[in-house]
C-alpha cells in the first residue's frame, strides 16, 4: 500500500476501528453486573 | 470512655484504612480501564496524515548472530520507500558472528543497511544506541530515528502506521504494540502475551485519553530529529530505564508521545520465570530510579505536559507501590482480626468485592482486545491472580461457599478451622509475594518442572508484585547496576 489515499483510508479504517472498544467494555460490565446479581441472589 | 478504648478505636480506625488503601489499586485499575473506550473520540488520528520521512532505523545489537539476520531481513521487507529506509546496526564488541551477517546484508544492500561496529562494548544498551545516535546525527540526512531491538519483528504497515502521527508538529514520539511472538509458546510466554495486552494495548490507549505516555516501548520508539536534538541527542544512561526517561523527558519539553495500538511489532520475551525475573528486576530498579529522579514532577499539573496530573499519578503509584498496599492490607486484616474477628471479615468482604469487580471488569475487557492472544492464554487469564487467589475472591465474593464445600466432602466448618482459613486468607495477600519469589527460586534448581504448576497456583500478578518489591531493596542496598541482557533464540512467528 503506497497510495496516499489509501493510506488515509487506512487511518480512518484504524479510527473506526477505535469504536469497538465501547462495545468491548459493555460486555465486560455486563458480565460483571452479572455476577453481582447472582453473588445479591446467592447470598440473601 | 477510657484511654484503651480510644487507643482501641483509633487503632481500628488505622486497621481498617490500611485495608482501604489496598483496594486503591484496584480502583485506579478500574479507573484506568474505564478511560479506555473514550479512545474511540479521543485518540491521534484526526491529526494523523499519510507521511514518509527520511528514517534510520538503530539497532543496538551484542552476539545478536541468531535473531539480527531475520530483523534485517524484515526490515527491508517494510511496506516504506526504500530511499527513505537506512538500518544502522550498532555492533557494541560483538564476539559471535553478528559482524558477518550484518556486512552481508550492507554488501547486498549498501546505503540501506550500514554496520556501525564499537570495538570497546560492555557498556549497555543505551551507550550502545548513543554511539549510533550521535553517528546518524552527523548529517541531515535523519528526518526520524527508530529505535528497535535486535529481536524484534516488524510487520510490514508498522513502521507507516508509526510515521502517521509525525505530521502533527507536536508530536516528539510514536510507539507501537509489542506483541509477545515467540514461535513456541509456553506458560510463561503466554502470561507475559496477556501481560503486554493489559499493559500496552489496554493502558497506553488510557494514556493516551489522560494525555501522558508512561513509556516508549523499547523495541518501537519513533523519535522526530528534533525531539531527539532537544534531548541532547543521546539516550539517557544514568538510570536503568532509559526507555521510560526518555519517554518523560519528552513530554516534559512540551512534545506528545503518542501510541498507536495498530502498529504490531512481535518480540520474542524470555521463556523461563527465571530470565523473566532478571528483566523485569532491571526495569523495575529503573522505574524506582526515575520515580525518585522525578519527585518534582508527580502531583504537579502542568500546561506543558500531562505527567503531573493527578490521573497519571496515582496510575503510576498505584502499580510502584502495589507491594506496599498489599503488605499494608494483610497486616490491617490480621490486626482487626486481633481486636474484633466479625469487623475483620466485613473489611476483607468489602476490600475483595472491591477488587473482584476490579479485576473481573479488566480481565474481560482486555481479553476482548486481542482476540488471539484471548483465544491462545485463556488459562492465563482465568489464572493470572494464581489459583489461591482466585479461590480466595471467589469465596470472599460468595461467602458461606468455602462452607458449602467442605460440607460436600464431609468437612465441617468448625471455628478452629474458620479461624485458621480467615487468617491465612488475609495473610496470603502479602505472602503471596514471598511463594512468587520462591516460585523462581525453585525455577533455578533442578526442580524446575514444578515451575509451570506453582506459577499457576501462586500467579503471574503476585510475581510482577514481588519483582517490584526486590527492585525496591536492591534500589535499597544500592546493588550494582549491571545492564544484563536477555536472551534470545530468533524463534519468533509471523
Amino acid at each position: 500500500m503506497s497510495d496516499v489515499q489509501d493510506q488515509q483510508a487506512e487511518i480512518d479504517s484504524d479510527r473506526r476501528a477505535e469504536r469497538r472498544l465501547v462495545w468491548q467494555a459493555l460486555v465486560a460490565i455486563v458480565v460483571v453486573a452479572v455476577l453481582v446479581v447472582l453473588r445479591e441472589w446467592l447470598t440473601r | 470512655m477510657t484511654i484503651a478504648d480510644v487507643a482501641g478505636t483509633i487503632l481500628a480506625v488505622v486497621l481498617v484504612a490500611l485495608v482501604a488503601a489496598g483496594a486503591v489499586p484496584a480502583l485506579v485499575a478500574l479507573f484506568h480501564f474505564l478511560a479506555i473506550p473514550f479512545h474511540a473520540w479521543r485518540n491521534h488520528y484526526g491529526k494523523a496524515r499519510p507521511m514518509a520521512p527520511r528514517v534510520a532505523i538503530v539497532i543496538p545489537a551484542w552476539n545478536e548472530g541468531l535473531v539480527i539476520g531475520t530483523t534485517i531481513d524484515r526490515l527491508l521487507q517494510l511496506d516504506y520507500p526504500k530511499d527513505r529506509l537506512r538500518i544502522c546496526v550498532v555492533d557494541d564488541a560483538s564476539t559471535d558472528d553478528t559482524p558477518d551477517v550484518v556486512r552481508d546484508r550492507a554488501a547486498r544492500h549498501p546505503g540501506v543497511v550500514v554496520h556501525m561496529r564499537r570495538e570497546q562494548g560492555g557498556e549497555g544498551k543505551a551507550h550502545t544506541l548513543n554511539h549510533g545516535i550521535r553517528m546518524l546525527l552527523e548529517d541531515d540526512w535523519m528526518e526520524a530515528l527508530l529505535i528497535m531491538d535486535a529481536d524484534v519483528i516488524y510487520r510490514r504497515d508498522s513502521l507507516r502506521k508509526m510515521t502517521r502521527h509525525l505530521a502533527d508538529p507536536e508530536v516528539g514520539a510514536v510507539t507501537g504494540y509489542v506483541r509477545e511472538g515467540s514461535a513456541t509458546k509456553n506458560a510463561v510466554t503466554r502470561f507475559i502475551a496477556f501481560e503486554y495486552v493489559l499493559a500496552q494495548i489496554a493502558s497506553r490507549r488510557a494514556q493516551n485519553v489522560v494525555g501522558a505516555v508512561a513509556c516508549l516501548a523499547g523495541g518501537a520508539q519513533l523519535h522526530t530529529r528534533e525531539n531527539l536534538e532537544a534531548l541532547g541527542g543521546a539516550i539517557d544512561t544514568t538510570t536503568l530505564a532509559e526507555d521510560t526517561v526518555t519517554t518523560f523527558e519528552t513530554q516534559l519539553r512540551g512534545r506528545k508521545v503518542v501510541f498507536d495500538p495498530h502498529a504490531v511489532v512481535l518480540a520474542e520475551e524470555p521463556p523461563s520465570l527465571d530470565a523473566l525475573w532478571r528483566q523485569r528486576l532491571r526495569w523495575g530498579r529503573g522505574n524506582v530510579q526515575l520515580t525518585i529522579r522525578s519527585r518534582r514532577i508527580w502531583f504537579r499539573p502542568s500546561r506543558i505536559h500531562g505527567l503531573g496530573s493527578l490521573a497519571f499519578g496515582l496510575s503510576w503509584f498505584s502499580v510502584f507501590l502495589l507491594p506496599a498496599f498489599m503488605i499494608g492490607a494483610s497486616i490491617g486484616l490480621i490486626g482487626l482480626y486481633l481486636l474484633d474477628s466479625d469487623l475483620a471479615a466485613v473489611a476483607f468482604r468489602s476490600l475483595w468485592v472491591v477488587v473482584g469487580c476490579a479485576y473481573a471488569f479488566s480481565m474481560i475487557f482486555a481479553a476482548q482486545l486481542d482476540a488471539e492472544i484471548g483465544r491462545i492464554a485463556w488459562r492465563e487469564i482465568l489464572l493470572f491472580p494464581g489459583i489461591i487467589s482466585l479461590v480466595v475472591m471467589v469465596v470472599a465474593f460468595y461467602p458461606g461457599l468455602d462452607g458449602w464445600l467442605l460440607s460436600q466432602v464431609g468437612v465441617e466448618m468448625t471455628p478452629t478451622l474458620r479461624a485458621t482459613l480467615d487468617l491465612a486468607s488475609y495473610a496470603w495477600i502479602s505472602m503471596s509475594m514471598l511463594a512468587a519469589w520462591g516460585v523462581r527460586q525453585v525455577d533455578r534448581t533442578r526442580a524446575r518442572w514444578l515451575t509451570v504448576p506453582l506459577l499457576y497456583l501462586v500467579g503471574f500478578g503476585p510475581v510482577l508484585c514481588a519483582v517490584t518489591f526486590a527492585a525496591y531493596v536492591a534500589e535499597a542496598r544500592r546493588l550494582d547496576r549491571v545492564w544484563e541482557k536477555t536472551e534470545k533464540t530468533g524463534r519468533v512467528a509471523g
